[in-house]
């Protein structure tokens, strides 16, 4: 059964990912993260693959169920709240109904995922998006829109005949919508915000896209979900929140959008700026942009073209995004990045983008003008990075791998997709070669040359 | 036999309990803890003899906004504490002049993830492997250590062996050395994977408490117990080799403190994940520590701290139940 979805929602991710991505042998290249050596349920050790890599254990279970868990130090933030009440250090009860399901470890985030092995509606529903996470974890454990890991698509319970429930850590800017199945991007498949009348609307609200966000109440936290099918309502308990703060630029306080701390100046170079309640900004600024002058001090010197530029915040991770959105190759200032799989350098090794968008702060990078026609961006990249450069903060303006050759060939390749009908074609994708490791590097497009290559790794010829 | 960094108590315990123990003549214990239900949090509990302890506040959290492994320091001019701002990865100080009222300031996350590009390192950010302080008194100087990785995150059997203890120096919480290494220890102990570290000075002498985090099919002595190693050299080292395991195995996050007589040391400590254990001895310096029985609290990682009587009335006054 199993295989049949990941078929399907192969099928779908063809047709609907705008960027597809050189085949990568992903057993070769993820990490095959183990289960703690002594982890056993029910005496069983977790040794069966699930989604490639990830290690647990399939199980027939009952409501009702006393499993024992061994191994486990901090039973009740490894397991989901929804469908296990911890009754000791080592037991829990399991609360959803009589199936086989399968128990799966995630390494990163030191958490249990529990899900049906039938990943069916109407005995299943799923919670699918972004900034959300792992109860237990109370921090973002997804990587973004996607099913191609346990920590992407959460199982909730269901309790009775059309009514689910599942608890969930909301990070701030989190967008998610439920899926009937292990899939997305088919409305008959997705419930919507427009689907369902939200009895705190101050908490969780919705957009035009029908993803729901969070609402102008809203605080990072842990909530409990009740999806009723029946009168088709959603109610939101409120379980443990995050008191808010208030960040400074320069003395003035960030306005908070809901997803980040925002601020607008404009800055030139040499400019001393001042961040405040930061803790550190070592880690939180884009070494592309700001020369650290005081690290828990909050003070750096601006580095970049002179302009109005935005600040964000992402409160989630903790790291600031610099840009002007304004500004281009053909101005001669600026060039950008976006793509799937890649992080703020501060909050490497943490993937912080969350698919493909040049709109949101996160997803998307302004590269710092280091030359007339080279640019330079400095992210972290895991092994499966897919990245593209683009001339303005525009789709219609790529400029990416179709234009620019990587260099080496042994750490950077352009992308292609082998379409089973028409053949290979180029993507415009920067992806990883073969000799590529994960890492934080500075990227550098030289549009002159017409070459993109990692500053340190290789040099030009003249 | 002890200096400066416990003061006196008398034998004038009270009868309410079985076995009869002194308690403190002035003051008594605080134990700042977590527990297994609330991971992180805050948790106070006191006692006069340290055998008996009350969790104060209706066993609620007492500070909320903490998050972390709590480990109390008298400084120079206050008490601290180290945490994390939950759920960023970002580490925060936490400063109180009465053990009542907190304030938190968050400190960057390169102080410690200098291990990195230095050693090769991981933290892992939830934690930040429980930092502990020291403030070395002689050198009027703050000594933070905490234990990190290969990989950072990850509870792999490789993970939990590659742990190493590390610290850094400051003055004033502003500006901070870089990482170091606080130990380098050789033979049996040459790869000695440490963890929850705390330094201790006791008679001139400068002893770390440790967690030997190896693994007992590799070093069946001592694996996963409590260990001691001393330094006369400073509080930096060079450490000796650490002494034999003083409790049995699967026991961590170690916190001393005298008796209520002065007469002995105790070390409470973890037997994780379920409760506290006592052992007392003698001396520090004695291989032949004895388990106690004791009315612990419901505690998991803390850290037990002597206070005076006016902290004492201020802390169960405000937290009274």
């Amino acid at each position: 059964m199993k295989r049949i979805y990941k078929l399907v929602t192969i099928f779908l991710a063809l047709g609907t990912m705008c960027s597809c991505q050189k085949s990568i042998d992903k057993v070769d290249v993820w990490p095959e993260w183990p289960a703690p050596a002594n982890v056993a349920i029910n005496g069983a050790s977790l040794d069966q693959m699930f989604y490639e890599t990830y290690k647990g254990i399939e199980m027939d279970l009952t409501q009702g169920q006393t499993v024992t868990f061994s191994g486990l130090s901090k039973l009740r933030t490894v397991l989901q709240s929804h469908y296990w009440e911890v009754l000791s250090e080592t037991e829990a009860k399991f609360l959803g109904f009589d199936g086989t399901y399968d128990i799966i470890w995630d390494n990163e985030s030191s958490c249990l995922f529990t899900e049906p092995l039938e990943k069916a509606f109407p005995d299943e529903l799923f919670l699918c998006g972004t900034g959300w996470g792992h109860q237990g974890a109370y921090k973002i454990t997804t990587h973004g829109w996607s099913w191609e890991r346990p920590t992407d698509m959460m199982s909730l319970r269901r309790v009775s005949p059309g009514v689910f429930e599942g608890s969930v850590y909301l990070a701030s800017g989190f967008t998610f919508k439920f899926c009937k199945d292990h899939m997305m991007g088919m409305r008959e498949y997705e419930i919507q915000s427009v689907d369902l009348s939200i009895l705190q609307p101050e908490i969780i609200g919705g957009n035009n896209y029908g993803d729901f966000i969070p609402g102008s109440g809203f605080q990072p936290g842990v909530f409990n979900l009740t999806v009723d099918l029946n009168d088709n309502t959603l109610e939101v308990g409120t379980n443990m929140i995050i008191e808010p703060e208030t960040f400074y630029v320069n003395g003035e306080a960030m306005t908070s959008n809901g997803s980040y701390q925002y601020y607008s100046i404009r800055l030139q170079k040499g400019d001393e700026v001042t961040f405040g309640n930061f803790g550190g900004i070592e880690s939180a600024l884009q070494p592309d942009f700001w020369e650290i002058v005081d690290d828990m001090g909050g003070k750096a010197i601006f580095k970049g073209e002179t302009g109005i530029y935005d600040i964000y915040l992402d409160p989630n991770y903790m790291v600031v995004y610099t840009m002007c959105t304004v500004m281009s190759v053909q101005k001669g200032n600026a060039a950008w990045v976006a793509g799937v799989n890649w992080g703020h350098p501060g909050s490497a090794p943490r993937i912080t983008a969350t698919g493909w968008d040049l709109s949101a702060p996160n997803n998307c990078m302004q590269m710092r003008k280091v030359e007339k026609g080279v640019f330079e961006v400095t992210l972290y990249l895991p092994a499966d990075f897919c990245i593209k450069f683009f001339k303005a903060r525009d789709w219609n303006e790529e400029a990416s791998t179709t234009v620019v050759t990587p260099l080496p060939e042994s750490m950077f390749a352009a992308g292609v997709y082998n379409d089973p009908v028409t053949g290979p074609r180029a993507t415009g994708d920067l992806v990883a070669g073969p000799d590529f490791k994960a890492g934080t590097y500075t990227v550098r497009v030289d549009y002159n040359r017409n070459i993109v290559y990692a500053v340190g790794h290789y040099t030009p010829k003249e | 036999m002890v200096t400066t960094m416990f003061s006196a108590c008398s034998d004038n315990g009270g009868d309410w309990s079985p076995v009869k123990h002194p308690e403190c003549k002035e003051g008594g214990y605080l134990f700042a803890h977590m527990t297994n239900e609330n991971y992180g949090s805050l948790f106070y509990s006191v006692s006069r003899d340290g055998y008996h302890w009350e969790t104060l506040n209706n066993g609620n959290s007492v500070l909320p906004a903490y998050a972390g492994h709590p480990d109390i320091m008298k400084g120079r001019d206050a008490y601290y504490m180290i945490g994390v701002k939950r759920g960023t990865g970002i580490p925060m100080l936490w400063r109180s002049e009465d053990l009542v009222s907190w304030k938190g300031t968050k400190l960057s996350k390169s102080i410690f993830n200098k291990i990195k590009p230095l050693y090769g390192y991981e933290n892992e950010e939830d934690w930040f492997g429980a930092p502990k302080l020291f403030y070395d008194k002689d050198q009027d100087n703050y000594i933070i250590t905490w234990h990190a990785g290969n990989m950072g995150n990850g509870e792999t059997r490789e993970e939990w062996a590659s742990k190493r203890t590390f610290y850094i120096e400051t003055k004033d919480f502003k500006t901070f050395t870089a990482p170091k290494f606080l130990f380098k220890f050789t033979g049996y102990d040459e790869n000695l994977a440490t963890i929850d570290v705390i330094i201790r000075k006791i008679d001139g002498v400068y002893y770390a408490i440790l967690k030997d985090e190896r693994w007992d099919d590799e070093y069946p002595e001592t694996a996963k117990t409590v260990r001691i190693a001393r330094s006369t050299g400073g509080a930096l080292g060079p450490y000796e080799n650490p002494g034999p395991a003083l409790t049995p195995p699967l026991r961590e996050a170690p916190t001393l403190v005298m008796s209520a007589d002065d007469a002995k040391f105790w070390i409470y400590c973890e037997r994780y994940p379920y409760y506290y254990e006592l052992y007392t001895s003698n001396s520090i310096e004695s291989t032949d520590w004895a388990m106690e029985p004791f009315e612990g609290p419901k505690a998991r990682h803390g850290c037990v701290v002597r206070v005076s009587e006016a902290e004492y009335q201020a802390i169960t006054s405000t937290y009274k139940n």
